[in-house]
């Protein structure tokens, strides 16, 4: 079998994004069971590199490694294991030699998991490099929109914040239109990415222009430092401008979602109350993190292409 | 087909050149009949009896015994459904995808379990099912229906219910359908 | 050192162009240039290009304080394989280069060199750039071209008393414009490609400032410039217009900026990490427009240790090796006479430099031998690994280049035969 790798949504297509919603119905029945288990990867052995901070995105992917019966090892910035000055190449190989099947990678520069790739025989999931792509949240995003409403297909769906700075955002475009829903990217010109007219989206910076119309507002954090470089005047300009209050979001189309890849700054991008919102699916975006990742794990260390059986005809 | 045959392999790419029919749909129908009685025989009863119908071959099957079952003894029987695919053996070895999720939505301790499957031919699917059984409780005894018993066993496996024993050569395929079961071998797609 | 022949090349420099054998005298200085002449020894070299070696305007070759990346050994190694016979060595940390005695000690180690070194001098301190080193006497020791981009762009007075100062002796100020402070954390080119990989990014506009604010102070006061890796149309265009107002001013471009575009980052290779940064293809195909009015191609070499490039782009260093592909990508992609390509490569830049008495200029007999060897047909593939340069991690890795250098001739000693480095036991 020829090795995959999940480094951005270009490695899997839209057959691959398919193919990972589809296990992930699979996986939602294994964890809502007695014993959330399955032996499926049993004897695999996932690495878990985390130069960067992350307890929830690191505990998600632990705990579907877990579910999976996979082993994991713990190489993140906190403990001891990723020394400091070790080159990033010394790294790989030595933790590749331990023998990994897969090491799932979260690194503050664009890039890495190309790299990682280059210098490994594992598999390499991007859980985040810079402010390039974040894979895993682009799929449980999906995932979370299909459950509700259906089909992405024709669906329009409009990103709101810092998209320049946002990971989240680039791997989101990439995803929703790939399974053929229009995206709108909403922001203020200073946090638009410089050059997106080659992205296929709409853009606009008129917050206002997008909520009847959309079928998913999927709000963006807002670093508070930004204010501070002048992207923005004060965030409560930016609340004001581009935040999802509880006026706006009463403006929304029913069967519309309000969705947010999390942490929230409640009171600047989401009014405080949003997670209230019946309209909200902030939570299931949370529960399907594990499962999505199970089934990114499975794809690339168990299974390929979902069952297809060929067509038997009498001949 | 029995659930080892699937996946990526030379056996399985290409499309079914039927070769002869060895059961039609009467024979079908009568087979289930009489493995519902047999079922009943043996349990002495419904009593704390469900069915389980394997992914994908078996569902149909194990709800057309449900049906017999109630036809005959006035009692419904609990069926389940299960997909294996993550407890096969060869995970990594070949691509292996499940097809429809598992739907078990009761306790299986104390119960006999009734697997069901079209084909029994290796046995690593019974395998497979029998570990993936154990972790929705533990059941008080583990029984196997299935319709074609094709030999080639690789695993001390043993049907309790059989609708027909079919002997055939490793390359043949075996396909259970409600019209009746077929057999035959794969050819190249075309191109 | 008996008398060489170079016999049936065709031998180009700056006022010719002619089919002849080349005798060279025990002295290392051309003897004579016409056809059928004898020598001693003979080398064949028809089918080959003859003509003045190429001089290099900005190498960095290593230092006292760092012999990791490159060394004077290595580095002049690479020069003599790419064809070149001089090579100004730019120091990268000030302290080696602003004052007279650091560089006559510079000087010193450069005898174990392959080719000439022209020893750059700092025009600051290196423990303020805001002050002038002392330009007279580094410039009495003999040191013509002076790193002046030491202090900030927003420090107008200092840059200008220097450019003011300066003009008491006959030196060249050399100015890189990449401060960029427009995007202190840019890493690549601002454009599409970096608003798809989410990589910060240096607009083309800042550097185009740069080159603006600086040819205007030195309209002004009237000093020598010479501008270093330029890599917009419109930086030429900005220095052409100050030219034309009588500015004496020179600009440089690098192999690898009329070579690659910045769409090879998209593999995160940090190999393509260059400051100032790899440009996209319709800015190249700018700059090649207006190539005939740029004053030399210089390399930018950049050597580092190899692991530094095995890094997350964001964080290894800049800059890419680029002695030993010049002749190749210049020829490959500059679609001009190769008379022109040779004026960029050897007789203007020794100009700049100073040195057109010994490089570059005229081939005429009495002048020594500093001559470069050269196919301009063959294609060939650049490996990295089969570098002379300490460093192997190249931008040209892979890159298909034409013209490939067979011979150099330094002071009429044969230091590369056949592309290979002579041992010069020094």
């Amino acid at each position: 079998m020829t090795k995959k790798h999940i480094r951005g949504i270009d490695d899997l297509g839209k057959s691959g994004i398919e193919e990972i919603l589809v296990l992930s119905d699979h996986f939602r029945e294994v964890s809502n069971r007695r014993i959330p288990k399955v032996p499926a990867l049993r004897g695999k052995t996932i690495a878990l590199l985390f130069y960067e901070d992350s307890t929830r995105t690191r505990l998600s992917f632990e705990t579907a490694s877990k579910r999976l019966s996979a082993d994991s090892l713990n190489f993140s910035i906190g403990s001891s294991s990723v020394k400091k000055g070790e080159s990033l190449r010394d790294t790989i190989e030595t933790i590749s030699a331990m023998g990994v099947d897969a090491i799932v990678v979260r690194h503050g520069s664009a890039g890495v998991p190309w790299l990682l790739q280059r210098w490994t025989d594992a598999a390499v999931i991007n859980a985040g490099d810079g402010s390039h792509e974040h894979p895993t949240q682009a799929l449980l995003d999906c995932y979370t929109i299909r459950k509700q409403l259906g089909e992405l297909n024709g669906k329009k769906i409009s990103i709101v914040g810092d998209i320049k700075h946002s990971r989240v955002a680039r791997s989101n475009v990439k995803a929703f239109l790939a399974l053929g829903a229009s995206v709108t990217l909403v922001a203020p010109k200073t946090l638009m990415p410089f050059n997106s007219d080659d992205w296929g989206v709409e853009t606009t910076d008129q917050f206002d222009s997008v909520i009847e119309d959309s079928d998913v507002l999927y709000m963006l954090r807002m670093q508070l430092e930004r204010q501070q470089k002048s992207f923005v005047p004060s965030l409560r300009e930016y609340a004001k401008e581009y935040g999802l209050s509880d006026s706006r979001a009463k403006n929304m189309k029913p069967e519309s979602l309000i969705m947010h890849p999390g942490p929230m700054n409640r009171g600047v991008e989401v009014s405080s109350t949003i997670k209230e919102n019946p309209k909200s699916v902030i939570n299931n975006q949370v529960a399907n993190g594990v499962i999505i990742r199970m089934s990114a794990l499975y794809h690339l260390l168990g299974s390929g292409s979902v069952n297809k059986l060929e067509g038997f005809s009498d001949e | 087909m029995a659930e080892s045959e699937r996946g990526d392999t030379p056996h399985n790419r290409g499309v079914f050149h039927a070769r002869s029919e060895i059961m039609n749909a009467d024979a079908v129908r009568r087979a289930l009949w009489r493995m519902s009685h047999e079922i009943l025989e043996q349990n002495r009863g419904l009593s704390e009896l469900v069915l389980v119908g394997l992914e994908a071959g078996g569902v149909h099957l194990a709800r057309k015994l449900a049906e017999n079952l109630l036809e005959i003894e006035k009692q419904n029987v609990p069926v389940g459904t299960l997909d294996v695919a993550f407890y096969r053996d060869d995970i990594g070895i070949r691509q292996v995808a499940p097809s429809n999720p598992t739907n078990m939505p009761f306790d299986l301790a104390s119960q006999i379990v009734v697997l069901v499957d079209d084909v029994l031919f290796t046995g690593r699917t019974i395998r497979a099912a029998m570990d993936a059984i154990v972790d929705f409780g533990r059941p008080a005894a583990v029984q196997l229906a299935v319709m074609i018993d094709r030999g080639h066993r690789e695993l001390p496996i043993r049907p309790d219910y059989v609708g027909k024993n079919v002997p055939t050569r490793r390359d043949e395929l075996v396909d259970v359908t409600e019209n009746g079961v077929l057999l035959g071998v794969m050819k190249d797609s075309k191109p | 050192m008996s008398e060489l022949l170079l016999q049936g090349g065709r031998v180009i420099d700056k006022s010719g162009d002619r089919f002849a054998d080349v005798l060279i005298d025990s002295e290392g200085r051309i003897a004579e240039i016409g056809k059928g002449l004898k020598g001693r020894e003979t080398l064949d070299v028809q089918g080959k290009i003859v003509s003045s070696g190429f001089v290099d305007l900005n190498a960095y070759l290593g230092g006292p304080e760092d012999q990791l990346s490159e060394t004077i050994i290595s580095g002049t190694e690479s020069a003599v394989k790419g064809g070149y016979t001089a090579v100004v060595a730019i120091a990268r940390n000030s302290v080696v280069a602003d004052n007279a005695s650091s560089v006559k000690a510079l000087m010193e180690l450069s005898e174990e060199a392959s080719c000439e070194i022209i020893v750059a001098g700092s025009a600051t301190l290196h423990n303020d750039a805001g002050t002038m080193s002392p330009l007279g006497e580094i410039s009495d020791a003999g040191v013509k071209l002076f790193s002046a981009s030491g202090p900030p762009l927003t420090d107008f007075e200092t840059t200008r008393r220097i450019m003011e100062y300066s003009q008491k002796y006959d030196i060249t100020l050399l100015y890189s414009c990449s401060n960029s402070f427009l995007s202190p954390k840019g890493v690549m080119n601002e454009g599409a490609v970096s608003s798809q990989l989410g990589i910060p990014g240096i607009p083309a506009v800042a550097e185009e400032i740069e080159v603006f604010q600086l040819s205007q102070l030195a309209l002004l006061t009237g000093a020598n410039l010479h501008f270093q890796q330029i890599s917009t149309a419109k930086s030429i265009e900005i220095i052409n217009e100050a030219k034309s107002n009588g500015a004496s001013i020179t600009c440089e471009v690098s192999p690898h900026h009329i070579s690659l575009d910045e769409s090879f980052i998209t593999s995160f290779d940090a190999r393509y990490k260059v400051l100032p940064p790899l440009r996209s293809k319709q800015e190249i195909a700018s700059v090649k427009e207006l190539i005939t009015s740029v004053d030399a191609i210089a390399t930018g070499h950049s050597p580092c240790q190899d692991h530094l490039k095995h890094q997350a782009f964001a964080d290894a260093p800049f800059g890419t090796t680029g002695l030993e592909a010049a002749l190749g990508a210049s020829i490959m992609h500059l679609d001009i006479p190769l008379k022109e390509i040779l004026r960029l490569l050897s007789w203007s830049p020794a100009e700049i430099a100073g040195i057109a008495d010994t490089h570059g200029g005229d081939l005429v007999p009495g002048r020594p031998a500093n001559l470069a060897v050269f196919d301009p047909e063959v294609t060939w593939v650049f490996e990295g690994d089969l570098m002379a340069s300490k460093c192997s991690v190249t931008a040209f890795e892979d890159i298909e280049l034409k013209g490939l250098v067979s011979h150099t001739l330094v002071d009429g000693k044969l230091v590369v035969i056949d592309e290979v480095v002579q041992d010069h036991g020094k």
